[in-house]
Parts: C-alpha cells; structure tokens; sequence
C-alpha cells in the first residue's frame, strides 16, 4: 500500500520528474554527441612495440650488464625520454620516412591523425618493462596512426638510444659511437614488431559513465522533488487523502462534468 | 454562448443516462438514501463547500435531479444568499425565494407553497434564494429553524412519498450561514473539490460545522 502512495506521488508530479529528467538529458546528449564526435574519445587503438635495452663489450661480467641493462629500461620507461619534443618530433620524422611503408599496409593516403603534432605522439606514449624488456604502447585515434607511431618508435628507439639514455652511463659506461675496448655501448634491439592496432577504450569513456550516472542522479532528483512538491502542496488529491484527513464516509465521487453531448465512459 | 446558457446546460439532465457522470449522481444519492435510518416523511439535507468552488450550485441541483428522477420529491433551496444560482440554472428569472419567506411576520405551509416554484423535472421544485438576497444577515433570523421545519412539512403535504429537501449553502469558511444551516438540518455533506480544497480548509471546515452541531455524516469528493 505504502509503495502505491508514493507511486500516486511521483505520477501526480511526473511532469516535473520529466521536466529533470529531459533537461538533464538534454545535456547528457549534447556531451555524448561530442564525445562521438570527437576522434579517440570513445574508441581508440593501440598498437604495441617491444625492444630490449642492454649494454654491449662490457669488461665488467655479465652481471653487471644485465644491471646496468635494467636501469637504462627503467630509465626509459620512467623517465623522461618518451615525452620528451626532441623524441617525439623523431617519431613525427620517422613517420614521415616510413609513409611508403604505411601505404602500403593501409592503402593510399591513410587516416594518421595528427601525427605531426609532437605534443599529441607525447600523450600517445606508455611505456611498460619486464627487466630489460620495455613495452612501448602508442594508443591512438586511427588504427593505422598506432601501429605507424608504434613503429617509429621502435625504430627511433634502435636508433637513437645511444643518444637519450647516454647520461645515464656516462660514469660507469659512457655511450660511445665506437667501442673502445673497455667502454660499453647502450643499445636496443625490437623484440617484436609493431603489433596490429587493437582497439581500445577511449579518454573519455569514463565520462561516458558520468552521464549516465548524471542521468540516474536527474532522476532521483526529479523524484525528490516531487516528493517535496507533494508536502508543500496542501491541496486535498484523492478519496483516500481525504477520508484520512477528514475521518469521515464518503458518499461520492463526482467525475468532471463531460463537454455536453459526449457521454463520459 | 452566454453565462446564462453555460449554466443552463450543465445540469444531469443534459448529460447521458448511461455516463459516468450521472451514474456518479444516481450513487450519490442512494449513498443518501442508505444512511436514513427512519422512514420519516422528509428528510433535509445541506450540501456545502468549506471554501469557494464555483460548481457547488451545481452539485445541489444535480443530486436533486438524481433523488426527482429517482421518484423522490424535493425540494431544492438555494440558500448561498451571497452568490445565488440555482434558479438561472433552472432557467428561471429572479423572484421570490428562502429570504422573502424569511422576511415574513409569519411563516407557514401556505406562504412557502407560494414561493415554492415547479422546475422541467417532475418532483423537483426550487425555493430560490430571492429578491433579498443580497441581505444574507436574514439567515441568522430566529426564524430559519422555522423555515426549514415549515418547508419540509410543506412538501410532506404536497407528496405522500418520504421527500427531501436539499440546501444549497456559501462555503462555510465565508461565514456562518452553512453552520446555521447545519444546525437544523438532518445531514451535512462537505463537498470537497478534488486539487482545489486544501486540507486546512476541508479541516476548518469540519471543526466549524461541529463547533455548529452539525450532523456532519460524509463527504464527496468533486472532479476526481
């Protein structure tokens, strides 16, 4: 009984939990429009490259190669190299280099994004190690702009470790284009090639959720308001309202008089 | 079309037998009817509103249309001597009524057959609230319990069926004549106006009809 009062409640006041409801999901569809609009948001694809870091003619042991080997993949996984512009804009150039490759696994004039743009290759990096292993993801707007970022940097990566992880060995084993008997030069080798773009969620799927959390919330809110606009309107709405306000029989319920000559079901 | 006609047409009779708005009436009344406990000759009855409700005239006539049509002789007494109706909803011009028989010396069966007027609905006749009625202090007259007892011995000579007369009053929170009213007649039912009658005043309504002794035995429940 309790459950059909507050359902009369919430019907005699639909209108103002429609009145929340539509605006609030008014709003929800504008932004959801734009998420959809907008590339990456709600779907991305990565793509994943693997090289190795490691040292070579160390005179040091194996040991200590295999140390050192792991610091210079923490340093590239952590610090700053992959978000660094100088890298990033290697990438960008690598692309540029590897277009005839791309076209011809994509075909002609392939949909890369803004893959000139060093800040957005920057936001498209993670990186992830097992020991001297490194994972280097590049998650993307377009299919064939992750697997070409992946790509470059695997290959800037190979060619160019020497150069962003050499102050990390300067002491122990300066980088060195030659080796020089006892000094160990930094290199990289790809593991695995740029894997296949997968598709992935996207940066904003999570406020995919917040609308549809804000929609539920609208809701409740409506009801709540209803509520309170039902103890705040003192009109008497039905029989039962007033048989228990008043303790008295009622006699009759008079519906409203019908326009004349329709006959009232 | 004229507020006249409007309020011509809006009367049971202009509706459908088989509607649901005269099968609502047609209960009403022998909801009415049920609740007398004696098979005396007239039974009285005051149909008020606790705050204004613009269709209240219009309850009265249709529950006397209900109880004529239903073979049960009234009389209809529109005593809303503030805003009276009754009788242009009848059709009928202004004349003499409850407060020109007030205004007697002397009020007997005689006098008030005189005032009494015979409507389009067989057993159905109007004591409208008359030509004083702007005067509406005449109900606190010493005389109204007289009135009331003297209309209904009137139509209990006229009939030999068990009839009714039915009092149509202003609301009771505009004034005492409802609870004056309430006094003297057999039964009071407040009509309550569905999403307009606010609770406080359907409960001040109720508190001033019993503070009167008002036999006070139900409601109805109007636009549901």
């Amino acid at each position: 009984m309790e459950l059909r009062a507050y359902w009369k409640i919430i019907w005699r006041r639909i209108w103002l939990v429609a009145l929340v409801v539509g605006v609030v999901a008014l709003y929800v569809g504008y932004q959801y429009y734009h998420l959809r609009k907008t590339p990456g948001a709600l779907t991305a694809y990565r793509s994943d490259v693997t090289i190795q870091i490691g040292l070579q003619s160390s005179p040091n042991g194996v040991s200590d190669n295999i140390g050192a080997s792991e610091s210079l993949a923490d340093a590239l996984v952590t610090g700053p190299i992959l978000s660094s512009n100088e890298f990033d804009t290697e990438v960008s150039h690598q692309i540029a280099a590897d277009m005839t490759q791309i076209e011809q696994r994509y075909g002609p004039n392939p949909n890369l994004g803004d893959w000139q743009n060093a800040g957005a290759i920057d936001g498209a990096l993670s990186a992830d190690r097992a020991h001297s292993v490194v994972i280097i993801s590049a998650t993307w707007t377009t299919p064939a702009g992750a697997w070409a970022i992946a790509d470059a940097v695997g290959k800037v990566s190979t060619a160019k470790i020497c150069t962003y992880l050499g102050y990390v060995v300067a002491k122990e084993a300066p980088c060195a284009t030659t080796t020089a008997g006892s000094q160990s030069v930094v290199s990289a080798r790809i593991i695995s090639d740029a894997t296949d773009a997968a598709t992935v969620p996207g940066s904003s799927v999570s406020k995919q959720t917040t609308l549809i959390v804000l929609l539920l919330v609208a809701l409740i809110v409506g009801i709540a308001l209803a509520f309170l606009a039902d103890y705040l309107d003192d009109r008497i709405h039905g029989k039962d309202e007033a048989q228990q306000l008043l303790r008295l029989p009622v006699y009759g319920e008079v519906p409203r008089a019908p326009t004349v000559g329709r006959t009232s079901s | 079309m004229s507020i006249r006609s409007q309020e011509q047409v809006a009367l049971l009779t202009d509706y459908d037998t088989g509607s649901a708005y005269s099968a609502a009436y047609y209960t009403f009344f022998a909801n009415i009817r049920f609740n007398w406990t004696k098979e005396q000759c007239v039974h009285t009855l005051l149909l008020c509103p606790p705050a204004m409700y613009t269709g209240q005239a219009t309850v009265a006539a249709n529950v006397a249309i209900a109880a004529a049509k239903s073979g049960t002789p009234t009389i209809l007494v529109d005593a809303d001597l503030r805003a009276p109706s009754l009788e242009r909803r009848f059709g009928m011009e202004k004349g003499e009524g409850l407060s020109d028989l007030l205004a007697k010396d002397m009020i007997t069966a005689q006098v008030v057959r005189q005032h009494l007027r015979d409507t389009f609905i067989p057993s159905l006749r109007l004591l409208s609230a008359g030509m004083a009625a702007e005067d509406d202090a005449l109900l606190l007259s010493e005389k109204l319990q007289a009135a009331i007892q003297t209309i209904s011995l009137c139509l209990s000579e006229i009939e030999t069926a068990p009839g009714m007369v039915i009092f149509n009053s202003s609301p009771v929170l505009a004034g005492p004549d409802a609870s004056l009213i309430g006094t003297f007649v057999e039964q009071t039912i407040l009509t309550i106006a569905k999403d307009r009658t606010t609770r406080m005043q359907a409960k001040q309504a109720q508190e001033q009809l019993e503070r009167a002794h008002s036999n006070l035995v139900g409601i109805v429940i109007l636009d549901v």
